[in-house]
């Protein structure tokens, strides 16, 4: 078939053309270090990524939240653990003052330093985090658990849920209310009326032989809420687990389908560059051949 | 008739057909242009009582060497190649953006519920509010900003119209004149103004880049060029202009009207630059720009739902104690018109209606758990009621442009093969090779020496005979 001079030069050029772009388009890929530059490059590939991409970045915010939640339930842990420290002193002043074998001053020295560690109790149960959020304040954060005089509960009984993965949500709180009572009923006021009696009399008007069972009502509370935190420790524990995991193998994944082949781009280049070089080469053998050369 | 007339002949019947080699030489980089041949025939022989004697050459005519097949494949694969790629060239600019990690809404979401789920953890923080606050806006920007592109794709393609629209008339003008001309040239003769002929196909392909065209030839020479569905551009020597006129929509934009009444006939027309700018408006323009507004509008609905204490069964306070309102202006329900409604942090309604107060997290905890909820977004009202989550429809949209985007890179490049497959076989009928040439310039360099040889032969005869006397 005869060709036309100028079909051979078009078709040269196009096909030097077509072998920059190649080249660019691969320099590219090498540059970024990604092998989807844009979605139409592979569309499927690039929903998939979009997915993969909104997984690691929720597992991301739930590891988040499960710092958060970790933070709050220690802090609540080592508050607790401090009350059951004081609870467990009251109770052995109080098995003390209840032995006949003490008279009225040594009563009066257990009185004083009972009173002393329920000062302590009401001051870890109006606890403030780095916030400045009453920790046992359920949602009324803003307000103090318990007024230091009547014992009234400020707040409720709200628990804040934080979510840790996403079929799971932790509470961060104990509301103070079930764990050390309101007003009249709470540990405080019956500390502070043991305290009051002992000083007069060991067994004195309010009941004081009951003063053990009712503590250790409180002091139930107190540990099935720690058990509750340790547990909840626990989950997060897991949760992380479960996150960090599914995290690592969404980013194998990612990175499977997103990153280049550094290798094989390296190679590819190579041949494209080869290529272009013959395509160049080529073209100025070609254009050099003419039969007017011979006239 | 004597040897020096044939030699005569001959030597003037070799200069034309040198002076078409020449032609064709200097050619050869003319867009359009075709080789031409001069078909040398003999001249009728001289009765000479018993016999006849030829008496030399003449030109028959010059021959432009073009197959009308070929240049019509040509013309339907120009204008195919450039609907592909115009397509192709807006598509994929709209593929980049709504893909890109600084553009795209994907991200967006992502930080704005990150935020929310930060005021979730720490819901009396005002800090924590503020951010989410500037995440709201810059996802309402995210929005305004990537309708705003489609727009501008949009004004793009409209000024690409209107230009196209006058250069096609200046080209049919074009081709009117070189019809008057060819008709006159070729008037009573049978000889073709093969360069005219030439300059008329260099129109019509160019026209066939911005439209489909077909092309009728008259008996007299002349072309007819129709576009769509029959619409005549050009007829003999008259010419029917287009038009751009604004197509009625909100906003308008330009399509394409006809003749004096200027109705719309962007429906009948395809192919070229213009078929190319129509077909990516509706498949890509306005489908990405229709599901935006979805996306946006379903976004509002559902956050300011759960936001305003009105519509939210379980309550919303915000940190004041006071009804949570409206968190996006419930009046920009559009790409181009979300916009939040808050300013001051303290008026997101993070608590609940139950136990609320300013550690309460519910509400704030309902919202971020949007992110994943499958029902947020409409697709079909049903029944059955289809429905999916902010990010599956951004998936679902990126994925539909990425996939036109693709189809077109490959349409363009099994057309830009189909051309160049027919362009090769039309130049291996029509183009010029300087080799082909260079070796009939030799032939016709020998033929127009022995042709000289001719005259100096028929001198030397009567010269003898001159002696002789």
């Amino acid at each position: 078939m005869r060709i036309s001079t100028s079909y051979i030069t078009q078709q040269s050029i196009a096909a030097i053309l077509q072998q920059q772009a190649a080249l660019a388009h691969t320099q590219q890929q090498v540059s970024t270090g990604k092998s989807l530059l844009r979605a139409s490059d592979d569309p499927v590939a690039a929903v998939r990524i979009l997915d993969l991409q909104r997984e690691i970045n929720l597992a991301d915010q739930y590891l988040l939240n499960a710092d958060k939640a970790e933070n709050k339930l220690s802090v609540t842990d080592g508050v607790l653990s401090s009350a059951t420290d004081l609870l467990q002193r009251i109770r052995e002043l109080g098995v003390q003052a209840l032995n006949d074998t003490n008279d009225a001053a040594a009563r009066q020295g257990i009185a004083e330093e009972i009173t002393q560690l329920n000062e302590a109790l009401i001051g870890l149960a109006n606890t403030q985090d780095s916030n400045g959020e009453y920790l046992f304040s359920g949602y009324q954060s803003d307000q103090q658990a318990f007024d230091a005089t009547t014992f009234t509960y400020g707040g409720d009984s709200g628990e804040r849920n934080l979510r840790v993965s996403s079929g799971y949500l932790v509470s961060i709180n104990e509301p103070g209310g079930t764990l050390f009572g309101d007003g009249a009923g709470s540990v405080f006021q019956l500390i502070q009326d043991f305290a009051a009696d002992i000083s007069v009399d060991p067994r004195g008007p309010t009941g004081n032989a009951s003063f053990l069972t009712n503590i250790d009502t409180h002091m139930d509370n107190v540990y099935s809420a720690r058990t509750r935190v340790g547990t909840r420790l626990n989950v997060i524990e897991q949760q992380r687990q479960i996150n960090e995991s599914g995290k690592f193998s969404q980013q194998t994944l990612l990175s499977q389908i997103e990153d280049l082949d550094y290798a094989s781009a390296i190679t590819q280049l190579n041949l494209q560059a080869v290529g272009l070089e013959a395509a160049q080469q080529s073209y100025v053998r070609i254009q050099g051949l003419s039969l007017f050369n011979f006239l | 008739m004597s040897l020096l007339n044939i030699g005569t002949t001959a030597l003037l019947t070799t200069q034309s057909a040198l002076a078409t080699t020449g032609h064709n030489i200097s050619n050869v980089n003319t867009e359009g242009y075709s080789r031409q041949r001069a078909e040398q025939v003999t001249l009728p022989p001289n009765f000479q009582g018993s016999h006849y004697v030829g008496s030399g050459v003449t030109i028959g005519s010059v021959e432009r060497l073009f197959n009308d097949f070929l240049a019509g494949q040509v013309r339907s694969f120009t204008s195919q190649q450039a609907q592909f790629d115009n397509y192709f060239q807006f598509a994929s600019q709209v593929d980049e953006i709504l893909s890109s990690t600084e553009l795209g809404l994907s991200s967006g979401l992502k930080s704005f519920f990150a935020a929310a789920q930060e005021v979730s953890n720490d819901p009396t923080s005002v800090p924590a509010r503020q951010v989410l606050l500037a995440e709201a806006g810059l996802l309402a920007n995210r929005f305004n900003t990537l309708d705003g592109q489609l727009q501008q794709f949009n004004n793009q393609i409209d000024s690409q119209i209107s230009v196209s629209v006058d250069d096609i008339n200046a080209i049919s003008r074009g081709i009117v004149e070189l019809n008057q001309a060819i008709v006159e040239a070729s008037g009573g003769t049978n000889a073709t103004p093969n360069d005219l002929l030439d300059q008329r196909d260099v129109l019509i392909n160019r026209l066939s880049e911005y439209l489909s065209v077909q092309v009728i030839p008259a008996d007299n020479g002349a072309v007819n060029i129709f576009v769509g569905s029959g619409q005549a551009l050009v007829v003999g020597i008259s010419q029917i202009d287009l038009h751009a006129i604004p197509d009625g929509g909100i906003p308008p934009h330009i399509t394409v009207g006809y003749g004096s009444t200027q109705v719309d006939i962007s429906a009948q027309l395809s192919g070229g630059t213009i078929g190319g700018a129509l077909q990516v408006r509706t498949e890509i323009l306005n489908t990405a720009s229709a599901e935006l507004d979805a996306l946006a509008s379903s976004f509002v609905a559902a956050i300011n739902n759960l936001h305003n204490n009105a519509s939210n069964a379980n309550g919303a306070i915000d940190l004041n104690g006071n009804a949570g309102g409206n968190f996006f202006d419930p009046a920009g329900v559009t790409a181009s018109t979300i916009n939040v409604a808050i300013t001051d942090p303290r008026l997101i309604a993070a608590s609940s209606g139950t136990n609320p107060g300013v550690g309460n997290n519910e509400n704030i905890l309902a919202i971020s758990d949007l992110q994943t909820d499958a029902t947020t977004v409409v697709v079909s009202a049903g029944p059955p009621l289809i429905t999916q989550s902010f990010s599956d429809s951004i998936g679902v949209m990126v994925a539909k442009i990425a996939t036109r985007t693709h189809q077109a890179d490959i349409g363009r490049a099994t057309q830009q093969g189909l051309l160049d497959q027919v362009e090769l076989r039309f130049s291996s009928v029509s183009g010029v090779n300087l080799d082909e040439e260079a070796a009939n310039l030799i032939k016709f360099q020998q033929a127009y020496q022995a042709a000289a040889q001719i005259i100096s032969a028929s001198n030397t005869v009567f010269d003898a005979l001159i002696n002789a006397v």
